[in-house]
């Protein structure tokens, strides 16, 4: 009988990284190789893997004597994440890489870690914010956002009557566009995107707080060849009975253009990141109805696709207990609906892609 | 009927930029948007512009003219562009006239003003008294005495769109200022617009606001580099063109 010798197993203790809110007490590492959860699905701790590499990274390479401290790390961490061993397209592992890679590499280098999120990119991205009257939520926005390291951050308060605009100010190197007139998102985010120089732009609003984590899915997908990387609704969708007015027309545009695919999801939700390219071709006059943007872009044959799917829906809720105000907003997107297939229209029949093949209207001549 | 986006500059000069901005709403009767760009002022400046409804692109530090100017230009959605310094006063008719002149050829792109305080042919020769006479007397409109030149200086820089579209955005190497509409200028000659003096029109100008704040020996060196940039780049000394 052959004795086999039991290795002990090996295992890492780590704990979650730091939070934004309050500091944790992290974990020994126990060995250098990379650890394998024992469970069911045998998945890696990418975590781990991260943390380890950061390390690494902290003896050789430093960022003291950058100016932009945080786009020096990610420079660092995107060599890393090359020889990344999961799937560019599994955003979950690329998290918890990237935030194994930031603790680790100021744990490695001896400095207070921050709670910096990075980019899985080198390309300039830039972040357009509308916000209106904001005054509660624009301060977190803009923390979260501070925690990626942006080419440029652009605020567009429009028809402010509170502190918003102050408060972004104060909190934030971002370019703060200020209107007087209440421009609405839609020309909020069109007149923010004329400011930007770079070649992946994110659209948000102000009034919703959206995870730096959440964000990284699409400009992960713009930098890989996405046009259009759309916020997915339809987990939070009902069945179609349920289904309001204006996400019914959101469907019958994307299958008019044989997307159905892509379901209710398009332009008018944020958030959404568009390429450079998406937008000289799209143009801030339609960008300004996205509806219209929506359809121009997928009938330039540009690349439309889902990235992450971030639940927007509940803040809209809380605004509907106005009731006049909604069916007036309601009333904008279906008239916006209406542009956007006339401009289809433009380009094609006149029943664009629903053939009249049954009837034989000569004899009704 | 036409726009005028009128991009105004500002680093700290609320003193001077509330009467340009109030003398703007008095004198212009042509449809325009004001857009002001600031440059990280603390001055007040931003809550002035938060209470007089005034379009802001609020910049977080100092990044100096040329680049101010081009997140105007950038921003702005007028049919005819404007670029003023913050230290100017708008007289009676100032925006009429000069956008008569403007459009009165295909081929002319930019136009400026003459002013009490302005380099070249842009300024009045006659001493100058108050702003209301001597705009009374310069301000009508008179085909007769416009100038073609080779040079608009940017403390009042009217433009069509087109040539922004052509043309492009200031260079930006010329920060925090001075040559940067030497360059525009020559930029747009190339691309065969023609430039016009407006003699028509008086503008009122106080004088280098921005710059005599600084030491002087920082300004001639700035100049100094300035103009060693202009002339690396086209190999002609600009000051043979006033």
């Amino acid at each position: 009988m052959v004795q086999r010798s039991k290795k002990p197993k090996k295992r890492i203790v780590v704990s979650r990284p730091l939070s934004p809110r309050k500091p944790r007490r992290i974990g020994k590492i126990q060995n250098h190789a990379i650890a394998r959860r024992s469970n069911k699905s045998g998945s890696i701790n990418w975590y781990a893997w991260g943390y380890q590499a950061g390390l690494r990274d902290a003896k050789v390479k430093s960022i003291e004597n950058s100016a932009y401290q945080k786009k020096a790390l990610n420079e660092f961490w995107l060599q890393a994440y090359r020889q990344a061993p999961f799937s560019k397209s599994d955003w979950n592992a690329y998290n918890q890489a990237s935030s194994g890679y930031v603790l680790g590499y100021f744990n490695g280098a001896g400095i207070h870690p921050q709670p910096w999120v990075m980019l899985p990119t080198l390309k300039s991205v830039a972040v357009v914010v509308t916000a209106m009257n904001e005054e509660d939520t624009i301060g977190e926005v803009l923390s979260q956002l501070h925690r990626l390291p942006f080419d440029e951050i652009v605020v567009v308060v429009n028809g402010s009557g509170d502190s918003t605009f102050q408060k972004a100010r104060g909190k934030s190197h971002a370019i703060i566009v200020h209107y007087p007139d209440a421009l609405g998102h839609d020309v909020g985010r069109a007149v923010g995107a004329k400011l930007t120089n770079s070649e992946i732009l994110l659209f948000l609003d102000g009034d919703f707080v959206v995870k730096a984590e959440d964000l990284i899915s699409f400009i992960g997908k713009v930098d890989q060849g996405t046009d259009i990387a759309l916020n997915d609704l339809t987990p939070y969708m009902g069945t179609f009975q349920t289904w309001d007015s204006v996400s019914m027309l959101k469907y019958f545009l994307n299958k008019v253009q044989q997307r159905g695919d892509l379901s209710v999801n398009s332009l008018t939700a944020v958030p959404h990141a568009i390429s450079r390219k998406a937008y000289n071709i799209i143009g801030p006059s339609c960008l300004a109805v996205p509806p219209k943007a929506h359809a121009i872009a997928i009938s330039k044959g540009l690349v439309v696709r889902t990235a992450a799917s971030i639940n927007v829906l509940s803040a809209n809720k809380i605004k509907e207990h106005n009731r006049g105000q909604m069916n007036e907003v309601a009333d904008l997107i279906v008239g916006d609906h209406v542009e956007a297939v006339k401009h289809l229209m433009k380009g094609s029949k006149d029943r664009l892609n629903f053939p009249d093949v049954m009837r034989l209207r000569e004899w009704a001549k | 009927m036409q726009m005028t986006s009128i991009i105004i500059p500002n680093y700290n000069g609320l003193d001077y930029l509330k009467p340009c901005i109030e003398s703007i709403r008095k004198y212009t009767d042509t449809p325009y948007e004001i857009i002001v760009v600031d440059n990280g002022s603390t001055d007040g400046t931003l809550e002035y512009c938060k209470h007089n409804s005034v379009n802001l692109v609020s910049l977080p530090f100092n990044r100096g003219f040329p680049v101010a100017c081009n997140y105007g230009l950038r921003i702005a959605s007028g049919d005819a562009i404007m670029l003023l310094n913050n230290d100017t006063l708008a007289t009676r008719n100032w925006l009429k006239n000069m956008l008569n002149c403007l459009y009165s050829s295909n081929e002319i792109g930019l136009v400026g003003p003459v002013s009490n305080y302005i380099s070249g042919k842009q300024q009045i020769t006659e001493p100058f008294t108050n702003v209301k006479e001597i705009a009374r007397k310069y301000n009508t409109q008179d085909p007769s005495k416009w100038i073609p030149t080779k040079r608009i200086v940017g403390m009042c820089f009217l433009m069509k769109r087109e040539v922004f579209n052509r043309v492009g955005l200031m260079d930006e190497r010329f920060s925090p200022g001075h040559f940067e509409d030497d360059d525009y200028c020559y930029r747009a000659r190339q691309k065969g617009f023609k430039l016009m003096i407006a003699g028509d029109c008086f503008v009122f100008h106080h004088g280098s606001a921005s710059f005599k704040k600084e030491e002087e020996s920082y300004v001639k060196s700035l100049l100094e580099d300035n103009l060693r940039k202009f002339k690396e780049k086209w190999g002609f000394d600009p000051r043979l063109l006033t």
